[in-house]
């Protein structure tokens, strides 16, 4: 049995896994590598529970007390090469002797830490998780501040914000575990230990230590790809207190200056920013669809209006049959659903119908709903892209599109009305964030489901060896935005496919066809090789695209594992476009090199 | 705490700790002498017996409790006066 987890924790840990290691036990690998200037060895059996809970196995390795720019300058360092998470755990006392005497100043140890961070960054593609400094809790100079910023407490303030606007900067590589909020949730008393301090260099109880992993976990998340793209509200007593088909529209609890009311105006503020930062919102409800749509049109403390809503289902069908009709309309995966429902009884339906679907029931205690979406970080991502606050407004045009279909009848007739125009360049600097994130989040529409950080994608798009290509399109409904990736590497005389995805809203369109048959024609031309080569690396979610290659045209070469292989001589790519759609953007993808 | 139940819980918190059956090592067990008792594990062991048994070591205990009779004499005097003699911790 693990011990630690055990006594620390109060709860048992499946004992054989720790003894058998992750592979049995179903569980993915994760290396987190710590370099550390305190003992944080504590937070190893907190990470094995958490991570064990989502399905991964924390792989830790463990640097030197104080020993980070060692650790990260030895050639080779597994520590820091060999990372998926690399952390980079350091109290402020610790990492400098000076601190805290009288006339200290932040910089030397601010410059300390910025080259430490460059040089990490110059290493690893690992996620890098840093962390703020705990200022000083009764402060030296007494309650008012020092004219010229000298006291410790703005000096520490000052080197936080050195950290923080160098996570920002360097963002999504770089992300913060803000110790002064797991200060502020738990209390000195609960968070800090003096006596650890001086006797194990072990400043911080297991309290504070769970929150840190609590923060690791969601960030191994987000760099898996595990993302919550679809919110699924139900109304009564959810969007607003009572039930409108009884209360009526003008009795119904939804003032933002009365309590209940405002704890369900303030979940809509909530509710807003998640919109804003790209997930997909959507109604499941037993109401009469015209009440529903009255107080999204006309109540006056309602935030909430119908554009807002990428789909709805009001009707009084059973809410599993809606949310799995959902997921297809949407084309999203249930196991990106998260469910908020009053009900224990829908709440324990779709539990048991739908288990890959998250499901939140409405707190007992109101005031606990406005938080209700933020505690568990259910909707992380590791970057808010533009792209991502106009999400809803394309999927409610992507209704229009589907209202529009059934007027025509062939899908060819159909693709044709549409007008579709497909622009696909070269990839630019301003174009790495959103390419990151979609190898990030693509599961379906994904040859090879190759993760990259945005770092990756710089360092690809500057290779004289590779090529990153970006598919964007429209319609004469609107924009889809970027859509689709596609990375070649040369190897000798053949073009090798490193990756091609299409976003699922792009998805339906024989884009793909396009787009792939347009990259490997210019490639080819410019790198005058002799075959493309591809492969299929099956997943979970994937098997939409197993004969992608095929279709193409391509010939099966070899099958390594799960993976298939494919070759196509260039003599032999014609890849036709789909008379549909028509390519722009072929004057600007010729490379400069 | 009748003198059984404390031994049960003290060897109990040092077996899962140092992950060996604890009521097996001799008297003067002590991190010279078991590997897996590290400066780490030795953290965790006064971390956890004070968490167990609701009491707090003193700085000057903490560095005097070098082995495991030391360990239980300490918990032992703190939980009522109990003085562990020899045959009383034998297995």
């Amino acid at each position: 049995m693990d011990w630690r987890s055990r006594i620390t924790a109060g709860e048992t840990y499946p004992p054989s896994v720790v003894a058998d290691g992750a592979a049995a036990h179903g569980l993915a690998d994760v290396r987190i590598h710590v370099l550390r200037n305190f003992t944080v060895d504590g937070i190893e059996p907190l990470l094995k529970r958490q991570l064990g809970a989502i399905g991964y196995f924390p792989k830790l390795a463990f640097g030197g007390y104080g020993t980070m720019m060692q650790d990260a300058l030895a050639h080779p360092c597994g520590l820091v090469d060999d990372a998926e998470l690399l952390l980079v755990a350091l109290t402020l006392d610790e990492l400098d002797r000076e601190y805290g005497k009288p006339g200290w100043t932040h910089q030397g140890t601010r410059d300390e830490l910025g080259a430490l961070f460059d040089l990490l960054a110059s290493r690893t593609r690992a996620t890098i998780v840093v962390n703020t400094f705990l200022p000083p809790l009764y402060p030296e100079h007494g309650l008012w501040p020092t004219r010229d910023g000298s006291d410790t407490c703005s000096q520490v303030a000052e080197l936080n914000s050195f950290v923080l606007g160098y996570a920002r900067e360097h963002a999504p590589q770089f992300v913060v575990a803000d110790f002064g909020r797991y200060l502020a949730l738990l209390g000195a008393d609960a968070a800090l230990d003096e006596r650890g301090r001086y006797l194990w260099r072990a400043p911080f109880r297991q309290a504070f230590l769970e929150r840190y992993a609590r923060d690791l976990v969601r960030i191994v998340r987000v760099s898996k790809g595990r993302l919550n793209k679809c919110l699924i509200l139900d109304c009564d007593n959810t969007l607003w207190g009572g039930v409108v088909g009884e209360d009526g529209i003008g009795g119904i609890k939804l003032d933002g200056q009365e309590y209940p009311g405002r704890a369900f105006y303030d979940f809509h503020t909530a509710i807003l920013g998640f919109a804003r930062r790209g997930v997909i919102l959507a109604l499941s409800s037993k109401n009469n669809a015209a009440d529903v749509m009255e107080i999204l049109t006309s109540h006056p403390h309602c935030q909430l209006r119908p554009e807002h809503f990428a789909a709805m289902k009001l009707d009084w069908r059973d809410k599993a049959t809606n949310i799995r009709e959902l997921a297809e309309e949407l084309n999203l995966g249930l196991d990106s659903f998260v469910f908020v429902d009053d009900n224990p009884n829908e709440c324990e339906l779709i539990r048991t119908m739908l288990p890959e679907v998250t499901v939140l029931a409405v707190p007992e205690h109101l005031h606990e709903l406005p938080g209700l979406l933020h505690r568990h970080g259910l909707f992380d991502s590791a970057a808010a892209t533009e792209d991502d606050a106009q999400r809803t407004e394309r999927y409610r045009i992507e209704r229009q599109r589907l209202a529009a279909r059934s007027t025509f009848a062939t899908v060819d007739e159909y693709l044709g009305s549409l007008g579709i125009v497909a622009t696909i360049e070269v990839a630019q600097s301003s174009d790495v964030p959103r390419i990151a994130q979609l190898t990030q989040k693509t599961n379906q529409f994904n040859l090879t489901t190759r993760r990259y950080t945005e770092q990756a994608i710089r360092h690809l798009s500057e290779d004289n060896n590779a090529a990153v290509f970006v598919l964007s399109a429209k319609d004469r409904f609107g924009s889809l935005g970027l859509v689709g990736v596609m990375i070649l590497e040369r190897k000798g005389s053949t073009a090798v496919v490193d990756t091609l995805l299409l976003s699922c809203r792009a998805l339906g369109r024989n884009l793909e066809h396009a787009f792939a048959g347009d990259v490997l024609k210019r490639m080819g031309r410019q790198w005058d090789v002799e075959a493309w080569e591809a492969k299929y690396v099956p997943t979970a979610k994937n098997s939409q695209v197993r004969d992608f290659w095929k279709n193409l045209g391509f010939d099966e070469i070899r099958r390594e594992g799960e993976s298939v292989h494919y070759r196509c001589r260039r003599s032999a790519g014609e890849f036709a476009i789909p008379a549909h759609v028509s390519i722009e953007g072929t004057g600007t993808w010729i490379q400069s090199a | 705490m009748d003198p059984e139940r404390l031994k049960d819980r003290f060897f109990a918190v040092l077996s899962s700790i140092l992950e060996i059956d604890a009521r097996s090592l001799p008297l003067d067990a002590s991190p010279d002498t078991v590997e897996s008792w590290d400066s780490l594990k030795n953290m965790y062991i006064i971390q956890n017996l004070e968490e167990a048994f609701g009491i707090v070591f003193t700085d000057v205990e903490i560095f005097e409790l070098a082995s495991l009779s030391d360990l239980l004499g300490a918990v032992g005097r703190k939980m009522g006066g109990h003085h562990f003699s020899d045959s009383a911790v034998a297995p």
